[in-house]
C-alpha cells in the first residue's frame, strides 16, 4: 500500500492535470473505448462505463491556463468557467475526447454546449437537461429519453451496446465509489485534522480524470490511512461551504479558509460525485430505471434542481446540523446566476435556524486571498468568541 | 409628428386590465411566456410580474427599489426585474397605484411560473409564493432546443395537464377542455393580429417600430386568451394598414433600417426612439416583441400546441437556431443593420456573449453592433456612450449604402 503522502501527490498532480493524460492513456490502451467529456454539476458516468467509456469531469481551467483565445468568444458579464474550457477546446487539452456533455445547470453552460457544437470539437456535444419535474411519469420518463440520446451517441462511435449487466455493475462501482467519499466526509466531521479540505479536494476530484476502479483503490487506501490518527487538532471552527459547485474555487481560497481557522467539514465542490444521498438500486432488471429513479429520490440539493417540494434552505440546516458544523460560508463564483439566486433563500434558513453565516464571490483564477482569509478568521473569531 | 392614434385606446385597454385584476375574485400570477390560457380557462384573472418589472423599468422606478432586495442578499448582477420587482414590494410601492389606482399589487391564489426564458423566474415567483403562503406550480421544458421534437412536446404537455388539479382547487371551478379551447382560440386569433401588426414594418417608411411595439404588446402579454386583446390588435393593425398605404411612417425619409435584439431598455424608450428618429433611422423589428407570436396555437390540440407554441421561443433555442431566425428577421424586415443590446442582468435575453453578432456579420455580412445597457437597471447603461454608439452605427449604415448603390 502507498503512503499518504505519496497517494496525496499523485491525486493532487491527477486532479489538475489539464492534459488528462491518464485518461487519454486508458484509452489508448484499448480500441473501441471513448472518453466522454462532462461539465459540473452531475452526470451519470455509470452509463458511459457501461458502454467500454470513461466520464472525464471537465471543471474549468483554474488558475492554471493562461486565457488569450477562450477571452475573444465572450463578451464581460459571464463567470470565468467557459472562457476556460474553450481555452482548453481551442488548444489541445481536449484531443482525444470523442464527445461533450453539457449537463444543465446555467445558461452560460447552455451556450458553451452552443459553442462547442460550433467549433465541432469531438463528435458529439449534447447539452444535457435534468428533470425538474419529479414525477416519474413526467420527468423520470423525460429523463430517460435524455439518457437514451447519450447511449446512441456513444454507440455510434464505438457501437458499443448497453447490457443490464454491464450496467449493474458500474452501478455497483459508482455507488461504491460515492459510499467511500461520504465516509472520508464522516471522517473528516469528527476528525478534521487528519486530512485538510485541500488534501481532500485533490483525493475527490482526481476521481474525474481516471477509472472508478482506480478511484476506488486510492479512496480504499486513503481510508486505511486517515483511519488512523494524524495531524493535530486546532481550535477551528467548523463551517461547511455553499455555491461553488461549478466553477471551482482557486485551491489558495480552500486552503486561505482553512489557515483563518476554519475546518471545512463538508462542501459543494465536487458535488458530481456525491450526488445521490443514498446508493443506486443495484442489480435490477431495469438499472437505467434505477439510474433515473435515483435522481428522482435520491438527489441531493443543489441549484440545479428545483427545490418545490423539499426546499434546499431547509436541506442546508439539516447538512449543517448533521456536520455539527459552526456556520455557512456562502462562496459563489462571480456571476454565478444559479448561486446568487439560491443564496438569499439558503441564508434566511441559516438565519431562522440561528446559523451564522458570511458570503464572498471569487474567479477560478483569483489570486488575491488577503480579503478573504480577514472575512474568514473574522467570522472564526466571532463564532470562537461569542456564539 | 407622427403618432398612432390607437394609442389612447391601448391606454384605456390597460387601465381596464389592471382595474379588473384589483377586483378579481380569483387571481393566478404567471410567467409572461408562461401557460396563459390554461390559466384563463380556470376563469383567472391573470397577472404577470414581468409586466410590472417593466413598468417598474419603464417609470424610471427601479433603481429606487433595487437596493432593498440588494440587502436581503439578492447579488446586483442578477435579473433587474427580479430586483426591482422584488424591491418594489418589500417597499410597500407599486407604479400600479399612481397609474391605475390599485392599491398595490394582487395577492395570488396560484403562482405559475415556465422556465422557457430562464431560470431567475423559478427563484423570484418562490420569493412571492413564500410571502404569500399560496401554491405554485413550476413548468421545466427542455432548453437550448435546435428542432423541438414530439418527446419534448410530450414533456411540456405532460407537465400542463398535472397542473389541473392544483388549478381546479385554487379557481374552485372544473376543467372544461372546451374554455380551454376557446383561449387558444383567442389567443391564436389574437397572436396572429399581432404577427400582422408587426409586419407592417416590413414597409417603408416602417409605421410602427421597436420601441413602440414594447408598449403596444401590452395586450398580446397580459390579455392573451380574450377578446379584448384580439379586438384591440384589429382595431391597430387596421391603422398601420392605412399609414403604409398612406405612406406614413415613424420617420419621413427612412435612411436606415435596424433589427434591435435583446432586452429594451426600459427608461430609455422615448429618448432612444428620438434619437434614431433624430437619424432617420427606423428599428423595424425585434427579437423581443416577436416572442409573443405563437403560431402552433391549435385548438384542436390545445395542451400539445401549448406546449410546441411555449417550448419553441426564440429564447430557448440553440444557437444554431438563433442564427437562422435572426437571418430570416432581418430578410423579411429588409434590415440594413443589427444592434444587439447586451442586458447585463438578463443573460437569457442577451445573445452578444457568445460571439453570435460577430458570426453572424462574418456569415450574412450583416452589420452588427453591440451596446451594453439594461433592461431596467440604468447604472448599466451610460448613455452619452451608447448615442455615439448608435449614431456612428447608423452613419456607417448609410456610408455602406451609399457605396453599395
Amino acid at each position: 500500500m502507498r503512503s499518504l503522502d505519496e497517494i496525496l501527490s499523485y491525486t493532487k498532480d491527477l486532479a489538475f492535470d489539464l492534459n488528462f493524460k491518464e485518461a487519454k492513456k486508458w484509452k489508448a490502451e484499448n480500441k473501441g473505448r471513448v472518453l466522454v467529456g462532462y461539465l459540473p454539476i452531475y452526470f451519470p458516468r455509470e452509463i458511459v462505463h457501461a458502454m467500454d467509456g470513461l466520464g472525464v469531469g471537465i471543471m474549468g481551467a483554474g488558475d492554471r491556463k493562461q486565457i488569450i483565445k477562450g477571452d475573444a468568444y465572450y463578451q464581460s458579464y459571464i463567470c470565468h468557467l467557459p472562457r476556460g474550457i474553450m481555452e482548453m477546446a481551442l488548444d489541445p487539452n481536449l484531443e482525444d475526447f470523442d464527445g461533450f456533455i453539457f449537463p444543465a445547470i446555467c445558461d452560460c453552460v447552455r451556450n458553451l454546449s452552443g459553442m462547442f457544437k460550433l467549433i465541432k470539437k469531438g463528435k458529439f456535444q449534447r447539452y444535457f437537461d435534468y428533470p425538474q419535474n419529479f414525477d416519474a411519469f413526467i420527468g423520470g420518463e423525460f429523463y430517460r429519453q435524455e439518457l437514451y440520446k447519450i447511449i446512441e451517441d456513444i454507440k455510434k462511435i464505438n457501437g458499443a451496446n448497453l447490457t443490464d449487466q454491464k450496467l449493474n455493475i458500474a452501478i455497483t462501482l459508482y455507488n461504491k465509489n460515492r459510499r467511500m467519499i461520504e465516509e472520508i466526509y464522516n471522517i473528516r466531521q469528527q476528525y478534521p485534522w487528519r486530512l485538510s479540505a485541500v488534501e481532500t479536494y485533490h483525493i475527490v476530484r482526481a476521481g474525474l480524470s481516471t477509472t472508478v476502479e482506480n478511484h476506488n483503490h486510492i479512496l480504499e487506501e486513503v481510508l486505511v490511512h486517515i483511519n488512523e490518527e494524524r495531524g493535530e487538532p486546532m481550535d477551528n471552527i467548523r463551517v461547511v461551504i455553499s455555491g461553488s459547485f461549478c466553477e471551482q474555487p482557486p485551491i489558495g481560497l480552500i486552503k486561505s479558509i482553512e489557515m483563518a481557522g476554519c475546518y471545512i467539514v463538508d462542501d459543494d465542490f465536487i458535488l458530481g460525485s456525491r450526488w445521490f444521498e443514498s446508493d443506486v438500486d443495484e442489480n435490477t432488471e431495469d438499472p437505467l430505471g434505477a439510474l433515473v429513479e435515483a435522481f428522482l429520490t435520491k438527489s441531493t440539493f443543489a441549484s440545479c434542481v428545483s427545490d418545490l417540494g423539499n426546499p434546499k434552505g431547509k436541506r442546508l440546516v439539516e447538512l449543517v446540523k448533521r456536520r455539527n458544523a459552526d456556520g455557512v460560508i456562502f462562496s459563489a463564483a462571480s456571476f454565478c446566476d444559479p448561486a446568487l439566486l439560491d443564496r438569499p433563500e439558503l441564508q434566511k434558513e441559516c438565519e431562522a435556524a440561528g446559523i451564522p453565516h458570511i458570503n464572498f464571490q471569487y474567479h477560478e483564477n483569483t489570486g488575491q486571498f488577503k480579503v478573504i482569509k480577514e472575512q474568514a478568521g473574522t467570522f472564526s473569531d466571532s463564532i470562537k468568541l461569542w456564539a | 409628428m407622427y403618432e398612432i392614434k390607437s394609442s389612447s385606446l391601448l391606454r384605456s385597454v390597460m387601465k381596464d386590465y389592471f382595474t379588473g385584476l384589483g377586483l378579481a375574485p380569483k387571481v393566478a400570477w404567471c410567467t409572461s411566456v408562461g401557460p396563459a390560457e390554461l390559466l384563463r380557462s380556470f376563469g383567472f384573472e391573470i397577472y404577470f410580474p414581468e409586466n410590472h418589472g417593466a413598468l417598474l423599468g419603464a417609470t424610471r422606478q427601479a433603481g429606487e427599489f433595487i437596493p432593498a432586495t440588494i440587502n436581503l442578499g439578492y447579488a446586483g448582477d442578477i435579473c433587474s426585474y427580479l430586483t426591482g420587482d422584488i424591491g418594489a414590494y418589500l417597499n410597500k410601492k407599486t407604479p400600479l397605484t399612481q397609474h391605475y389606482g390599485l392599491a398595490g399589487i394582487p395577492k395570488p391564489d396560484l403562482i405559475v411560473y415556465n422556465t422557457n426564458q430562464c431560470r431567475e423566474v423559478q427563484d423570484w415567483f418562490n420569493f412571492y409564493a413564500k410571502e404569500f403562503n399560496c401554491p405554485i406550480i413550476g413548468i421545466f421544458p427542455p432548453r437550448h432546443i435546435e428542432e423541438i421534437t414530439d418527446a419534448e412536446i410530450k414533456d411540456v404537455s405532460a407537465q400542463f395537464k398535472a397542473m389541473i388539479p392544483a388549478c381546479e382547487k385554487s379557481s374552485g371551478q372544473k376543467f372544461d377542455i372546451d374554455k380551454f379551447r376557446k383561449t387558444i382560440k383567442l389567443s391564436r386569433e389574437a397572436t396572429d393580429l399581432w404577427k400582422k401588426v408587426l409586419a407592417t414594418a416590413k414597409a417603408s417608411p416602417a409605421p410602427i417600430g421597436f420601441f413602440d411595439s414594447s408598449i403596444h404588446m401590452g395586450p398580446i402579454v397580459v390579455l392573451r386568451g380574450t377578446e379584448i386583446a384580439k379586438e384591440y390588435y384589429r382595431i391597430l393593425l387596421n391603422e398601420l394598414e392605412l399609414n403604409v398605404s398612406a405612406k406614413i411612417g415613424i420617420v419621413k425619409e427612412e435612411n436606415t433600417r435596424i433589427y434591435w435584439d435583446g432586452m429594451p431598455i426600459w427608461g430609455k424608450l422615448r429618448s432612444l426612439s428620438d434619437l434614431f428618429v433624430q437619424n432617420n433611422s427606423s428599428v423595424v423589428a425585434s427579437t423581443y416583441c416577436n416572442s409573443w407570436i405563437f403560431d402552433s396555437f391549435d385548438p384542436e390540440d390545445p395542451f400539445d400546441s401549448s406546449a410546441k407554441a411555449y417550448t419553441e421561443i426564440f429564447i430557448n433555442r440553440s444557437e444554431n437556431a438563433k442564427m437562422k431566425l435572426l437571418k430570416q428577421m432581418a430578410d423579411d424586415f429588409r434590415v440594413d443593420g443589427m444592434i444587439f443590446h447586451d442586458a447585463k442582468t438578463c443573460f437569457n435575453n442577451s445573445n452578444a456573449r457568445f460571439g453570435l453578432p460577430l458570426r453572424f456579420y462574418k456569415k450574412y455580412n450583416i452589420p452588427v453592433m453591440v451596446i451594453e445597457g439594461d433592461l431596467c437597471d440604468l447604472r448599466f447603461y451610460s448613455e452619452g456612450q451608447s448615442i455615439t454608439k448608435i449614431e456612428t452605427f447608423i452613419e456607417q449604415l448609410e456610408s455602406l449604402k451609399v457605396t453599395n448603390e
